[in-house]
């Protein structure tokens, strides 16, 4: 190869290599963003946009020949551009706002009913199905929930069921009422693990989309509900994924204000091939609405059984996730967190059942270097691997574990192990899953296996403290974080990683 | 490019929310290239910073002929410029003393952990500006020799000249490097 090319490629690399690790602050996204807004704001409104300039227009001024410009509308309207609407110039909101719009959302008021089947023998030509109403408060800077609806179980002899629950959440306090068995259970969980859960518990309750998804979304109509306005967009999924079958969703969206009026979804019938089954149905939205205090007052009736009180709520341990088993291991896994680079961080800790669960494992963790082995607990998290959620996704990309730090909370070391990929990857932000990959160091042999996922949380630089060190800190006796875990020590480790795995 | 061209076509009437999705977009890139461009982080984000303010009172008389990119790299490239003409006294102690500062990162100490980065890294910081520019606009921002020659106002042959030269004192400099 030309010297000059060799120059040209290595310069190249150097280019990408710092596109890849060059990151805004927060402090500066801040200031740049504030200040040109307001310089926006001041230049649209001294000099009004072109009235009547059609998107056909903007594109056809392009090079773009005229089949692109078919393709761009159709993408246009795929995603949900700002479109004008059929009167004037007004501006319109589209699927792909939803994310920002949910995301800003400080309180959410919704009511659902969800459809479940069952087989009925007696008449076999037909689906039956249990309707179950729900109902949900959600109030993001407080960390407040209050939420109506059910929950499902089963018994391994067969036996199926279905309760009716409530729950309130209030910052790191819990009650939960089965109404089905008239009881009430306080409990408890870490606030880093509830502010995890207030980021994305708008969306869930609204059963919205994947990000990656919105895309797929296209305009089928538009529909007057209660003197408002609304497109309805549709999507559905060509096949099933995660082990469900495949969804319909159907999403009524104001262009003029944004506001959300209902979300239908079906899913396509296990027993009748073909048919879409109703699944939930969101039928009143109200996002920033005022919720009165009252709402999230802990309150159930008083023939009730209490299981415990406030002041005995259970706290499961690894902040408050509790612990569950894997042959002969019992395992916590307390927390996990994904890095701007695609690394990740998890927290866990292992001991053997059939050992004194008190036994010391200080002994484990004499001798660790960052970057290097990991204890060797009885159950090792040794690596993760990512499952893209995409049908037909062809590769999985491999995570290699090494020791972070770690600490100890009464009785358990946590390890703080940090998770590279083999390759370089982007953040995790298309909704994959990790799953756990697991070896054992047990008196008796046991296989490695796949575990369970672990949650993605993807955090943000400047979010790092408050959740990483604020989840160290938590579980240390002394409640602190050790001094070296920090944002770039560990996208260094990680790097250093990589590097040593490209060798 | 046409998720651009959507973008573009919403900022320029009146939805904040596209210059947001702009910013966060290209931000890193930006940062990137206006740090690698003029050697100094502060510096950089003062760049940064100045370019999508300017952007955002253009708003709406922005005529967009090329890509985003292309656009916000060429702006980026010429606010250093600007920046290095109006201080050239800032400009030359950036360039000299800011490779030894303790308290600030370099690109190459943002980006690099292998050492033959770092010695690019250090390499192109020797090269004069205007051939440093040609290079990164060029490798980093992706432009063309005809698009970086437009936007500095001179002809092609000059931009692909300073191109070629740079890469020849890289070359020279990072000799044993290549040689491996």
């Amino acid at each position: 190869m030309k010297a000059a090319k060799k120059i040209e490629q290595l310069v190249g690399k150097f280019c990408a290599t710092t596109k890849s690790y060059t990151r805004t602050s927060s402090e500066m996204n801040e200031r740049v963003l504030s200040d040109a807004l307001s310089a926006y704001e001041k230049s649209v409104t001294s000099e009004p946009a072109l009235a009547g300039t059609s998107v056909r227009r903007i594109i056809m001024k392009s090079r773009i020949t005229k089949l692109a410009t078919a393709a761009v509308i159709a993408i246009a309207a795929g995603i949900g551009i700002h479109y004008f609407t059929r009167g004037g110039t007004s501006l319109a909101y589209g699927m792909t706002d939803v994310p920002a719009l949910l995301r800003s959302a400080r309180t959410l008021h919704s009511q659902s009913t969800y459809w479940r089947y069952c087989d009925n023998p007696d008449l076999p030509e037909f689906a039956q199905a249990i309707v179950i109403p729900s109902e949900n408060w959600v109030d993001v800077p407080n960390m407040r929930e209050h939420r109506i609806g059910f929950q499902s179980w089963s018994r391994p002899n067969g036996e199926k069921g279905l309760n009716k629950i409530e729950g309130f959440r209030d910052r790191d306090l819990a009650m939960d009422i089965d109404h089905t068995r008239k009881t009430v259970r306080y409990n408890k969980c870490s606030l880093i693990k509830r502010k995890l859960a207030m980021r994305r518990i708008i969306q869930e309750r609204l059963h919205m989309i994947s990000e990656e998804e919105l895309d797929s979304f296209v305009k089928v109509g538009q529909e007057t509900i209660n003197g408002t306005m609304f497109d309805i967009w549709e999507r559905e999924d060509a096949e099933g994924r995660d082990g469900q079958p495949p969804k319909k969703v159907r999403c009524w969206l104001a262009p003029a204000t944004g506001e959300l009026g209902r979300i239908y979804t079906w899913r396509k019938s296990k027993m009748h091939e073909g048919l879409w089954q109703p699944f939930c149905f969101i039928d009143k939205i109200e996002r920033d609405v005022d919720i009165p205090a009252s709402i999230f007052d802990f309150k159930a009736p008083e023939n009730y059984d209490y299981r415990n009180t406030i002041e005995t709520a259970f706290v499961g341990e690894g902040l408050g996730g509790g612990f569950y088993f894997m042959g002969r291991a019992r395992v916590s896994l307390a927390i996990s967190f994904t890095l701007d680079d695609g690394s990740v961080i998890v927290a866990w800790h292992s001991d053997d059942l059939q050992a004194d669960r008190y036994q010391e494992q200080d002994h484990l963790f004499k001798g660790l270097q960052q970057g290097g082995e990991l204890p060797k607990l009885p159950m090792v998290l040794y690596g993760l691997k990512k499952v893209p959620r995409k049908p037909n996704s062809e590769s999985e990309a491999y995570y290699v574990g090494r020791h972070l730090g770690f600490t100890k909370k009464a009785r358990w070391h946590y390890e703080w192990a940090l998770y590279v990929p083999e390759r370089q990857m982007p953040a995790a932000t298309d909704g994959g899953v990790y799953r756990m990959l697991c070896s054992f160091n047990l008196p008796s042999e046991q296989e490695p296996e796949v575990g369970n996922p672990i949650p993605l949380n993807k955090i943000e630089k400047d979010e790092f403290d408050m959740f990483v060190r604020g989840a160290m800190a938590e579980l240390s006796d002394d409640g602190k974080a050790p001094q070296d875990i920090t944002y770039e020590n560990v996208l260094r480790l990680a790097r250093q990683i990589r590097q040593s795995l490209a060798e | 490019m046409l998720e651009d061209k959507l973008l573009i076509w919403k900022f320029k009437h009146g939805n904040s929310d596209a210059l947001r999705c702009i910013y966060k977009k290209y931000k890193n890139d930006l940062l990137a290239l206006a740090i690698s461009l003029s050697n100094d982080v502060s510096l950089g984000e003062d760049v940064v910073h100045d370019v999508f303010v300017s952007f955002a009172q253009r708003a709406a008389r922005l005529e967009l002929r090329g890509s985003l990119k292309s656009y916000l790299s060429t702006c980026i490239a010429n606010r250093v410029r600007e920046l290095r003409r109006l201080d050239s006294r800032r400009a030359d102690r950036h360039d000299k003393a800011d490779i030894s500062r303790q308290d600030s990162k370099g690109p190459d100490e943002l980006a690099m952990s292998v050492e033959e980065l770092h010695r690019v890294g250090d390499a192109l910081t020797q090269l004069p500006y205007e051939q440093r520019e040609a290079i990164l606009l060029r490798l980093h921002s992706g432009l063309t020799f005809r698009g970086i020659a437009k936007s500095q106002g001179m002809s092609t042959h000059t931009v692909q000249g300073r191109y070629r030269y740079g890469l020849q004192k890289l070359q020279s400099m990072l000799n044993s490097e290549v040689q491996k």
